[in-house]
């Protein structure tokens, strides 16, 4: 089991004149037997990171260390990690077995070892029937398992696995991600685990990297994320449907503490007085609500009713997913998206009464987008 | 049972719908051609095959006829197909030339260039497809640039070199320099290599290998179909080889098949017949090796343009 650390990591391609950074800063802790997701969309330099700790890739500047010693000059087959590729990468004129014997064959292990380990791995992912099968006599799912047997028959110090569901179907997906996990549980092992799935990252993951144009948005577990997210950004990647941004403004109360203006609606913010909110008085911010925070119908009681803020809204488009129905409405100057009971009945331009908890609103800055809660 | 022979029913009826659907992809276009479309397609195709048989057809024709038939000035059946067969010509010309020493000869040879070539070829293909080093392109470059001198601007300053080192009259000067890769077989070959995923490389990397266990038992079993290629390019290339013989070969013991066949026209005068049996006899692996392997040799040349 290996701790990982990143330390002021860089990785530019191009000459001097003309590079291009696909990673900007790097600085990550990776705890041993942690399960560590790097998300984000294509080109945020979330595998090249992965490259550069299997040693794929050169490290432009600082450093990566395993076990807290530094690789950078260190050869792949050196660092004791193995590697789960987007597109499996199986030797395709191998069979199974060879496949998985073919990394241990080059470490000289024994004949009777090699055997031992790659049963046991293959009995471990339900492979036992397929050893003596080439990987294109395989399904998409089976290939995949073979691709896990061949780095679980390694016994290595890491895991890195880029991508590894995205060749799959939607419910193949689902099945594989909870393999993964039972997996990551049975063996116990530091796994670095890219996507550009978010439903992949809140699920597996100990602790998520959210990363954008090569820099780290935020480093946490999937909750904190998902509650207390950084930015704009990591607000809009992390939830399905992503959360909405509203155009706001930020003003004080009479009263006293603060209070949010979406339009003719005021929003009383529950916060203590906070320096960040101060330096944004009476300036325009952005408002985020989450399409889960908006209530209709039953979920709202006469308690909450009280307490909530109100949206007079307007069907435009709904989406029925049966256990909760996706609709698309106008409120006022608004647009927004809310996720509500699937057994709600609603048609495309119903008037609803929608209504979210205002403790439940999160503020960013409008110009860098940061949070300000 | 209901729905049992309504299932019958509905493949019956699907049958010959599915049936025409497969013998439509199987002929391709013809299918879509009218009968007598297809025999003017066939006529013309036939035609056109006429001049490139033609030499060979009076090739086979001239080696089972006898001095009189080949020198009668008359064009008629016979000239192509002549009567009485003169059978003998094949075992006089077996006779008059050493020629299972000639086919051994040529078989040795082209052994050892076709797997010379074939391997210093995907060697220096492997380079220049799946690594990375300065100057890689400027070098393919250079090389591939060599494949424009013709044969004899070169000649000279060759012979020279090996009539130096003391090769001349060994095959070494037929055989060394198909260690050193062939161009065109290097390009192919590239080609290949390129379009072959790199995750492959890298994945085996990760598991320890080192450059050379990625190429040779990774890389190399798949480009199977571009070295057989490369191969059968190759054994052609020395079987047909007269001009490297004729230059670097003087003891007739160790000539090959291709440069042999000449003895029939200045050691024995011109025995046309025979000459022509020997040729028939020469040219009958290569055909038969091209229709033995014209799938693989197709495919082969259809892989190096770039399947993954």
């Amino acid at each position: 089991m290996a701790s990982i650390i990143f330390s002021n990591v860089f990785k530019r391609y191009g000459t001097k004149s003309a590079s291009v950074t696909a990673v900007d800063n790097l600085n990550v802790a990776i705890r041993e037997r942690e399960f560590m997701v790097f998300v984000g969309p294509s080109g945020c330099g979330k595998t090249t990171a992965l490259r550069m700790v299997a040693g794929l890739e050169d490290i432009s500047d600082g450093t990566i260390s395993i076990d807290g010693l530094i690789v950078n000059d260190v050869q792949p087959r050196h660092r004791d990690i193995a590697m789960v590729f987007q597109n499996y990468a199986l030797y395709p004129h191998m069979s199974v077995y060879d496949n998985m014997a073919f990394a241990l064959k080059l470490r000289g292990v024994s004949r009777g070892d090699i055997d031992r380990r790659v049963k046991n791995a293959s009995s471990l992912l339900e492979l036992d029937l397929y050893l003596k099968r080439k990987p294109g006599a395989l399904s998409g799912g089976q290939r995949q398992r073979v691709a896990l047997a061949r780095a679980i028959v390694r016994e290595p110090k890491l895991f890195l696995m880029d991508e590894p569901l995205s060749n799959l179907d939607a419910k193949l997906r689902v099945h594989t991600r909870a393999e993964i996990i039972k997996l990551h549980r049975t063996l116990g092992i530091t796994t670095i685990y890219v996507t550009h799935d978010q439903v992949e990252a809140m699920t597996m993951g100990d602790r998520i990297v959210v990363m954008r144009n090569g820099t780290v948005q935020q480093c946490d577990t999937p909750l904190a994320i998902y509650n207390k997210p950084a930015n704009t950004f990591v607000a809009g990647f992390i939830g399905m449907p992503p959360m909405n941004f509203l155009s706001a403004s930020l003003e004080r109360k009479s009263s006293g503490g603060y209070e949010v203006g979406l339009g003719s609606v005021k929003v009383p913010l529950d916060c203590p007085k906070n320096e960040n909110l101060d330096r944004c008085l009476n300036k325009k911010v952005v408002a985020g609500l989450r399409p889960a925070d908006i209530k209709y119908g039953q979920a709202l009681s006469s308690r909450t009713k009280d307490e909530f803020i109100n949206l007079r809204s307007i069907v435009d488009i709904v989406e029925p997913m049966g256990d909760v129905t996706t609709i698309y409405v106008t409120a006022g100057p608004h647009r927004l998206t809310a996720q509500i009971d699937g057994q709600n009945k609603i048609a495309e331009g119903d008037t609803l009464d929608l209504a979210f908890d205002p403790s439940r609103l999160y503020l960013f800055d409008e110009v860098s987008g940061v949070s300000l809660l | 049972m209901i729905s049992n022979s309504s299932n019958e029913t509905m493949i019956a009826q699907k049958a010959p719908t599915a049936w025409s659907g497969l013998l439509k992809r199987s002929t391709g276009v013809s299918s879509s051609l009218t009968l007598q479309q297809r025999f003017g397609a066939h006529l013309i195709l036939i035609l056109l095959c006429v001049p490139a048989l033609l030499p060979f057809l009076w090739m086979v024709a001239t080696s089972l006829k006898g001095d009189t038939q080949i020198f009668s000035t008359t064009l008629t059946w016979s000239t192509l197909f002549p009567y009485p067969l003169h059978w003998s010509n094949y075992s006089g010309a077996l006779e008059a030339i050493p020629f299972v020493v000639y086919l051994k000869n040529t078989l040795l040879l082209c052994l050892v260039t076709v797997v010379g070539t074939t391997f210093s070829s995907a060697v220096v293909a492997y380079g220049f497809g799946k690594m990375e080093f300065p100057a890689k392109g400027v070098l393919f470059l250079l090389m591939i640039s060599t494949m424009a001198l013709p044969a004899q601007v070169t000649m000279v300053p060759v012979f020279a070199l090996f009539r130096w080192l003391h090769w001349y009259g060994t095959y070494l000067p037929l055989m060394v320099p198909s260690f050193f890769g062939t161009p065109f077989y290097i390009f192919l070959l590239t080609q290949f290599y390129r379009n072959l995923p790199t995750t492959l490389a890298e994945a085996a990397r990760i598991d320890g290998a080192g450059e050379w266990t990625i190429f040779w038992r990774i890389m190399l079993p798949l480009s199977k179909p571009a070295l057989i290629t490369c191969a059968l390019f190759q054994f052609m290339a020395t079987w047909n080889d007269f001009f490297g013989p004729l230059l670097y070969i003087n003891d007739p013991s160790k000539y090959t098949l291709a440069y042999g066949l000449q003895q029939f026209l200045s050691v024995h005068g011109s025995e046309w017949a025979r000459l022509m049996a020997a040729s028939t006899l020469f040219v009958l692996p290569i055909i038969l090796l091209f229709f033995l392997a014209q799938k693989t040799f197709i495919q082969g040349v259809a892989t190096t343009g770039g399947k993954n």
